[in-house]
């Protein structure tokens, strides 16, 4: 048995096919983009290496690109700040459900079901000036004043499409929160009580302690899935108007695929990544710092 | 694991909110949640002007002319099955490479095993931005490009990280001595892993296979960057496209995305246990 596991033609057969394929689909790719954006790349093809001049228009002459750093710098404070008090709001209260907790887990998540287009496209006619449920429900409150086209303006039109990613994705994290929040041993809480705490110390004492390397995946997944925010953008607004909601990513589909300017693209494609990479380092350390004093 | 939370709370919830705030609390989430939903749903069965008249309102006579209109006229027929058609392969191929791979990561000994699921496990935090130009300059280069053959390779691969990490975390957990017995009875790896692995996975492969299916059903990035003919689109981009084609016919859009959202939700509510265990098996890795 052990020298027919050990055969390496029995191996290969089996672990090759996934292996190849994806180190030329994905693996690879990753270094080449890297490689491109130290190239001047566009619809005739290569047009050879121009070192770093991609990266200095980027942060010299890029006007749009400048602002989508900013706006993917707020959509990643305004996420955070909505999706992980309200996620870990909602799974405390489900822990605390007896009955319907699986029903309400279902419609919570529900619209993480659902194709970001639709989401995009159902919440175009929420927003809507006409018919739109925001503005009418704004005009039964008496705050008719406050009607307006939502996504057609450049003050509001950012905000209101990370609200609809949040929107979407607060389910997901809840999960996440819901899981972690059930493996804590049921006897620590019953400890608590029996010592007199209450439920609002019990959760501050210790059920929060006990969430926090849950709370940096979380917000890990959280700021790096806003930093790459694209497709609810697209579908909403595709960055308008006068680009007060153009991301990151949207601006490099843009130039990339419309404007043919793949070594450009790649330069924002390694800049995003970077800026992913970076992000996930100083919350592992700002955790780690946190952890140690909690100890 | 799931249930063992809640005896000791019971006991003591008197210390917090009592349960009126918490149902309430829920409640508007629940309304939150899911009344765009069923929104999006009544008025698609509405006219435009029943629309405009009371955006609220049920519809007056409810009329099935705006799923003809989307389904048959708007190509919306078109896009779900091409969806069908491009995320049925792409299923197919990524489980049987995941299948194959966790199997040998998990019952074959050799040294880089670890060293090839940290590959995949790794790869899973990978942003698909970074990896968009260059693949759509090689599959341009080899003339995939608007083909579905494109989205086929690019989905199955991209599901496989998360297939390998769940299917591999089962397989490790059942016993050798299963195949020892079909190993003295002759029967060779290729045949253990058809006949023994497979079925006994099934479990997690249903999982790994519903999981991956909602997500490619609903990816809009691949398919607006590989896809550009109408006829070839899938259903997310093609409801985009018909949301900028049919601007105005409001209810035959609601239609078209009622149209698109109804598989999921389904798929959903009859396997939410699977689907849930994909989420929390991938986020949860660290």
């Amino acid at each position: 048995m052990e020298a027919l596991r050990r055969k390496k033609r029995t191996i290969c057969l089996f672990v090759l096919p996934a292996l190849i394929a994806y180190l030329a689909v994905s693996t690879f790719p990753i270094l080449a983009s890297t490689a491109m954006s130290f190239f001047k790349w566009n619809v005739a093809g290569n047009q050879g290496w121009i070192g770093l001049k991609n990266y200095m228009q980027l942060f010299t002459i890029d006007d749009i690109f400048k602002g989508s750093v900013q706006h993917v710098l707020y959509a990643m404070l305004l996420c955070v700040a909505i999706q992980m008090p309200l996620a870990i709001l909602l799974a405390y209260l489900l822990t605390r459900t007896r009955h319907g907790r699986n029903a309400f887990k279902v419609m919570f998540f529900m619209p993480n079901m659902i194709s970001t287009s639709a989401i995009g496209i159902l919440w175009m006619f929420v927003y809507n000036l006409n018919f739109g449920l925001l503005n009418s429900l704004l005009k039964a409150l008496g705050l008719g004043d406050y009607v307006m086209p939502w996504l057609g303006e450049t003050s509001t039109a950012l905000t209101c499409v990370i609200v609809v990613a949040c929107w979407q994705y607060i389910g997901y994290h809840m999960i996440i929160y819901l899981c972690a929040m059930q493996s804590i041993p049921q006897s620590i809480n019953e400890a608590a009580a029996i010592d007199g705490a209450n439920a609002w110390q019990t959760f501050w004492r210790i059920t929060f302690p006990m969430l926090i390397p849950i709370l940096k995946v979380d917000m890990i997944l959280i700021t790096t899935g806003s930093l790459r925010m694209f497709d609810i953008v697209y579908v909403m607004t595709n960055g308008g108007p006068i680009h007060s909601t153009e991301m990151i990513a949207t601006h490099m589909y843009t130039r990339t695929f419309r404007g043919l300017q793949f070594g450009y693209g790649s330069a924002m494609a390694v800049i995003l990544t970077l800026m992913c990479v970076l992000i996930t380092i100083i919350l592992n350390a700002s955790f780690k710092r946190i952890e140690r004093t909690i100890d | 694991m799931a249930m063992n939370g809640s005896s000791a709370l019971r006991r003591h919830k008197r210390f917090h909110f009592s349960a009126v705030p918490r149902l309430l609390t829920l409640l508007v989430f629940t309304v939150l949640f899911v009344f765009p939903l069923i929104w999006l749903c009544y008025n698609s069965f509405k006219t435009n002007t029943q629309l405009y008249d009371n955006p609220w309102a049920l519809p007056v006579q409810w009329s099935f002319d705006n799923y003809v209109y989307a389904w048959s006229v708007a190509n919306v027929s078109i896009y779900f099955f091409n969806s069908v058609k491009v995320c049925g392969c792409a299923i197919v191929i990524s489980l049987f490479l995941s299948a194959m791979a966790s199997f040998a990561i998990t019952r074959l000994s050799w040294k880089l095993a670890p060293a090839v699921l940290a590959l995949f496990v790794i790869s899973m935090m990978i942003p698909v931005n970074a990896t968009l130009i260059p693949q759509f300059l090689m599959f341009s280069k080899m003339g995939l490009v608007n083909k579905h053959i494109s989205l086929i390779i690019l989905y199955s691969i991209g599901a496989l990280p998360i297939s390998i990490f769940i299917l591999s975390g089962f397989m490790r957990s059942f016993p050798h001595d299963i195949e020892e017995s079909a190993v003295i009875d002759g029967a060779s790896m290729i045949k253990l892993f058809f006949f023994i692995t497979l079925p006994i996975s099934q479990a997690a492969i249903a999982t790994v296979a519903i999981y991956t299916f909602v997500t490619m059903w609903n990816d809009l990035t691949t398919a607006i960057v590989f896809l550009s003919d109408y006829i070839k689109m899938t259903l997310p981009y093609g409801l985009k496209a018909f949301q900028g084609q049919y601007s105005t016919n409001y209810v035959a859009t609601f239609a078209a995305v009622a149209i698109a959202t109804v598989p999921t939700v389904f798929i959903f509510t009859l396997f939410n246990k699977q689907i849930i265990a994909g989420i929390t098996a991938g986020s949860v890795k660290e």
